[in-house]
């Protein structure tokens, strides 16, 4: 059984799915639904999908009410409802002209959706693994808050292990200054990527992003016909702000701190 | 014979038939027809500035146009009354010297008001400091701010207050920074102290990965070393940023040992000085 397929649940049954560190009941009682969330400080679990498992003793559960017996849902991955940055682990310089995909595991959201009624009626999202908060932009009166990531920013994916609670988002970086461009940190707008499953994976649209040197906004694009010719990727979630052309914004970053004027 | 007079004069008929029913007649439809009509173009006149500017620009539209307007009904009022248009006028010169002089400080009020529509220093649903009263903003009229405190008090600060005295708008931007002045024991290693500091700034939720937090060393105070702590969070995030961060670095400091000192003082006690010495020689 596909992890994101619809499953059933009887009225005073508890349904329990476990995805990277996250644990996540759903009880049915005769007209209701209700779902219970906790995060883990465990390392990432192996997935368990709808498998009947009780809820801890005196949580609190947050309760919908459905208006109707019989209960069908499913869980959907969304991107995070805030920008997410992402930081390169070791320090990577861009040189004149080059050009390179990279790649950003991007921990994903959980939504929770009612399929008994049509459109699916959307419960709640949960976050897979809560990232920290940041801020991106040029100073500290104008920009945006964010998530917080880090990246290894890996050149190919050969050897690695799928991680179930992220989706694996290609940055393709083009340095069209005249200067190398030591890049900080790659600010990720994820309300315009969709989520695909390829290859038991899942993957966003790539991210094309070109620097044109200093002061002057960088040229984003987000393509979603990257993957190989033939392949049989399927969406699984559609992106919530649709983009049509190129975005002219700030998305790349080299300020080293904001903090050192006291 | 007095009261069939009496009885004459209330009539229907005759009051009907007097000039004085259709002048009461055209005010009454004036003011029906014209109070609908500011309502209306008011709440238009507001919910079309509101879409395009903000809530504190949309307010004063709305003042605007209603006053302007009822000003223009009182006016057409009087004149429906016979009252003459440019005596009226005079009349108005005259009692607004006498008013002005009368009213010195409305009138501050209303020109400070003005300035500070024009100037922005804040807006609806900013939070404020002005000396000792911090509440978030209701309403910026022409004579005073309305300001409601977080015990959900009213306060009513005159805007020549305003205008005079310093003002701290703590939400005008997305982020702030939180301030924490600590003290550690002489005895503690610095190094040690701002590395346990890093960690506990970056495992706590509410805190930003950038700006970097700013924790230095400042200084060695009377009795202890004076350290800063500076962490960056989300404006709405200030209250369980503190509620976490200050329990979080007791707790920290506890299980590593490290002493945060109350103020003392060290006494040393002296040996008792000894006599001068004083030698008695033979004549």
């Amino acid at each position: 059984m596909n992890f994101w397929d619809p499953v059933d649940i009887e009225p005073g049954c508890t349904l329990f799915w476990q995805i990277g560190t996250l644990n996540l009941w759903v009880h049915k009682t005769e007209h209701e639904l209700s779902v219970y969330h906790e995060e883990t400080d465990n390392e990432p679990a192996p997935l368990i999908c709808a498998e009947t498992k009780t809820a801890p003793p005196d949580v609190r559960w947050h309760r919908w009410t459905i208006g109707q017996e019989k209960g069908r849902l499913r869980l959907k991955p969304v991107m995070p409802d805030r920008p997410v940055v992402v930081r390169p682990e070791n320090d990577l310089t861009l040189c004149v002209g080059a050009e390179g995909v990279f790649y950003a595991r991007i921990p994903f959201w959980i939504a929770v959706l009612d399929t008994c009624r049509t459109p699916e009626n959307l419960l709640c999202e949960i976050p897979a693994k809560s990232l920290s908060n940041t801020w991106f932009g040029p100073n500290t009166t104008t920009g945006s808050l964010c998530y917080d990531m880090q990246t290894s920013a890996r050149r190919s994916l050969e050897g690695v292990e799928p991680v179930e609670h992220r989706a694996l988002c290609p940055v393709k970086m083009k340095n069209k200054s005249q200067a190398p461009f030591d890049f900080t940190r790659v600010c990720i707008h994820t309300a315009h990527l969709n989520i695909y499953s390829y290859k038991n994976r899942l993957w966003t649209s790539r991210v094309d992003l070109t620097y044109r040197g200093e002061g002057k906004q960088d040229i984003i694009s987000y393509n979603d016909n990257w993957f190989a010719e033939g392949a049989e990727a399927q969406i699984v979630s559609e992106r919530k702000l649709r983009v049509e052309g190129k975005l002219f914004r700030r998305s790349l970053d080299s300020l080293k701190s904001l903090s050192n004027v006291f | 014979m007095n009261s069939e007079t009496t009885v004459e004069t209330l009539s229907i008929d005759k009051l009907l038939a007097s000039e004085a029913v259709p002048i009461i007649l055209r005010i009454l439809v004036i003011i029906i027809i014209g109070l609908f009509l500011l309502k209306t173009v008011s709440s238009l006149s507001a919910r079309i500035v509101k879409n395009r500017s903000s809530p504190q620009n949309a307010m004063l539209t709305r003042k605007m146009v209603f006053y302007g307007g009822f000003s223009l009904l009182f006016v057409m009022i009087l004149q429906e009354l016979g009252f003459s248009l440019a005596a009226l006028l005079g009349a108005a010169g005259i009692a607004g010297i006498a008013l002005g002089f009368a009213s010195q400080t409305s009138l501050s009020n209303v020109i400070s008001g003005i300035f500070l529509i024009s100037e922005k220093p804040f807006q609806i649903d900013d939070i404020i400091r002005v000396g000792d009263t911090v509440g978030m903003v209701l309403s910026i009229d022409l004579l005073s701010v309305k300001l409601r405190k977080f015990d959900n008090t009213f306060v009513r600060i005159p805007n020549e207050s305003l205008i005079k005295s310093e003002l701290t708008n703590i939400t005008r931007f997305p982020i702030r920074r939180f301030d924490l002045d600590l003290s550690v024991a002489y005895r503690e290693d610095i190094k040690k102290v701002t590395e346990v500091l890093h960690d506990i700034v970056s495992k706590n939720k509410y805190a930003l990965e950038q700006p970097e937090p700013l924790i230095a060393f400042t200084g060695f105070g009377e009795s202890a070393l004076k350290i800063f702590v500076g962490v960056w969070f989300s404006k709405t995030d200030f209250m369980v940023l503190r509620e976490t961060l200050l329990p979080e670095i007791k707790r920290r400091f506890e299980e590593e040992g490290i002493e945060i000192p109350f103020p003392h003082r060290t006494l040393y006690t002296g040996s008792v000085t000894n006599p001068f010495p004083v030698k008695m020689v033979d004549d």
